[in-house]
């Protein structure tokens, strides 16, 4: 089945579809709910929030984009509404330095599993974890995300700009502590 | 942006954003309720309330454990995001602890100290206290990342400067004393001269020069008896009240201005600069959207550097308007309004567009459209 037709299914009141869907996209969604939520167990109730939310509002699916972008776009709202809520976005505006990615940090990241990945970018504190989870992954503008979490696009930036440098000094840890083993 | 960042996070995203995660299957369960027991489209939305409260209270022991990680997470930014620019020096400090750098906890609550100690006295204790503790990590083993370090050393260096100038002028302590640093036995005088100072500040602001927008002018209301660090993020550094900086590339930079009175106290501010090549407005004259995926749009923002486009509007030759851009589209595709394929031809173009370095342009003229 296509997603249009397991979308066509979902509205007519489909039981069964609406599970097949669920199980199609909840793996992904995880991944994402995980990248914002504090803990496994908020990443959870974020993704039933998020799906009740998703068949809920399925019938604003215009069918254009892809369903799977559809669905992570209102996760990723959920997560940030969840965020929110719990008062877990601190952003200010100030700064820590050496936060340019050189090709090194590229070449490491190459070579890491995305689980490795993950856990990295799960260990940058909320605020700037979630400026860092838009732009570079979700690969929204920072006047987009000033938007979203009501910030200046400055202060964007400079989260941004701290949640690298944060994981840039990871990065350089873990390797160092690579070499020692 | 830099292209090594770019890449990064093309890797990033496909990496993180293709991931999958196991998922439990009672969330199943737990939306289906949601939604609640009917499928039925108009009444699913009124049960899902009542089920979200269900949600809700069957989450309250999951807030617990959340209230435990969120403890952990704030305290953690509390360290590396101390607010107060003064304290730049402590919150450097703590992010070496961070990663495993060579740094002593005592050296971390002394600096805070220098950082944050009111009364005058206090201050050029502690600072004694610091310098010796800076002479001690100079002869340790090194940090290693050559980056950090050089930053590190030069904000230290002003540090220990002005604690020089500092001793030679009250003739308190020689250069050895400072060596072997007894702090607890020096007392300073309460000096009444800098009890009715204002506060130590290192505010700055930068002004971009009207002609090339790679050169900067950054200056302080700070006045008085104070010396001057500035850092521009690109290496260069100097020591005067008012600043002329020109950036070789573009790129954003971290500007740091640190300032330090006689009585050795400092103060720190960083701003983030962007610097951006000048705006350039090029038109491409031909398009082809042929389906090939090359050159499929007349994308004048695309091919022009650092500008946006304003207004974007099409005329076919019987001079009647095909496409105006909006807030969400600004290059055409080479349909008209209802999306229906426009034939080959010449088209006039009417562009109004800003660029990021505050240049506009008003511009009317042809492109080519070729299937």
């Amino acid at each position: 089945m296509t997603d249009q037709e397991l979308v066509q299914a979902c509205l007519k009141g489909n039981g069964q579809a609406q599970k097949e869907l669920f199980d199609r996209y909840a793996g992904r969604m995880m991944a994402v709910c995980v990248r914002y939520a504090m803990c496994y167990e908020d990443a959870q109730d974020i993704l039933q929030e998020g799906f009740i939310k998703v068949f809920e509002k399925l019938k604003q699916y215009s069918g254009k984009g892809a369903l799977g972008a559809w669905i992570r776009m209102i996760m990723v709202n959920t997560a940030l509404i969840h965020l929110r809520k719990h008062k877990k976005l601190l952003l200010n505006d100030e700064l820590s330095d050496g936060a340019e990615f050189e090709h090194q940090t590229y070449t490491v990241l190459e070579n890491m599993a995305a689980d490795e990945i993950l856990e990295l970018v799960q260990a940058l504190p909320a605020g700037y974890r979630t400026v860092f989870n838009l732009y570079a992954i979700e690969g929204y503008a920072h006047k987009e995300i000033a938007e979203m979490l009501d910030i200046t696009e400055s202060t964007s930036k400079t989260q941004y700009f701290k949640a690298k440098a944060q994981l840039k000094r990871a990065l350089n840890s873990r390797e160092e502590s690579e070499f020692r083993r | 942006m830099n292209l090594e960042d770019k890449k990064i996070q093309e890797l990033l995203s496909k990496k993180l954003g293709n991931m999958e995660l196991p998922v439990d299957p009672q969330l199943w369960a737990g939306v289906q309720s949601g939604l609640g027991a009917s499928a039925a489209g108009s009444t699913a939305t009124g049960l899902g309330f009542f089920a979200k409260i269900a949600l809700a209270v069957a989450s309250i022991a999951v807030v617990g454990t959340v209230g435990f990680f969120a403890l952990n997470q704030e305290e953690k930014v509390l360290v590396s995001e101390t607010p107060a620019s003064q304290k730049e020096i402590t919150t450097k400090s703590s992010e070496e602890q961070d990663a495993g750098l060579n740094e002593t906890k005592p050296s971390l609550i002394i600096e805070e100290k220098v950082e944050s100690s009111a009364s005058d006295d206090k201050q050029a204790e502690a600072s004694l206290e610091n310098q010796a503790k800076i002479g001690h990590k100079e002869s340790a083993p090194e940090l290693n990342t050559a980056a950090e370090d050089t930053q590190n050393t030069l904000n230290q260096a002003i540090t220990t400067e002005s604690l020089k100038e500092q001793i030679q002028d009250k003739e308190l302590a020689s250069e050895q004393q400072l060596e072997h640093s007894s702090p607890i036995s020096y007392e300073a005088p309460a000096n009444s001269e800098t009890v009715n100072e204002p506060p130590l500040s290192a505010e700055f602001s930068a002004k971009k020069d009207d002609y090339n927008p790679y050169e900067f002018t950054f200056s302080t209301k700070v006045r008085g008896e104070l010396n001057y660090f500035w850092e521009m993020g690109d290496g260069t550094n100097y020591s005067s009240e008012t600043v002329n900086h020109e950036y070789l590339e573009e790129g954003d930079y971290i500007v740091r201005l640190t300032t330090s009175n006689t009585n050795g106290a400092t103060s720190t501010q960083e701003m983030l600069l962007e610097v951006l090549e000048p705006s350039e407005l090029i038109i491409p004259n031909v398009f082809t959207p042929n389906n090939d995926g090359k050159n499929a749009q007349f994308d004048i923002s695309r091919a022009s550097k650092n500008i946006e486009i304003i207004t974007l509007i099409i005329f076919n030759d019987k001079q009647e308007m095909v496409f105006q851009s909006d807030e969400r589209v600004d290059s055409w595709d080479g349909n008209d309004q209802f999306g229906n394929v426009c034939p080959a031809g010449t088209y006039r173009y009417w562009i109004k567009a800003i660029g990021s370095d505050g240049v506009s342009y008003k511009r009317g003229g042809n492109v080519t459209l070729l299937r």
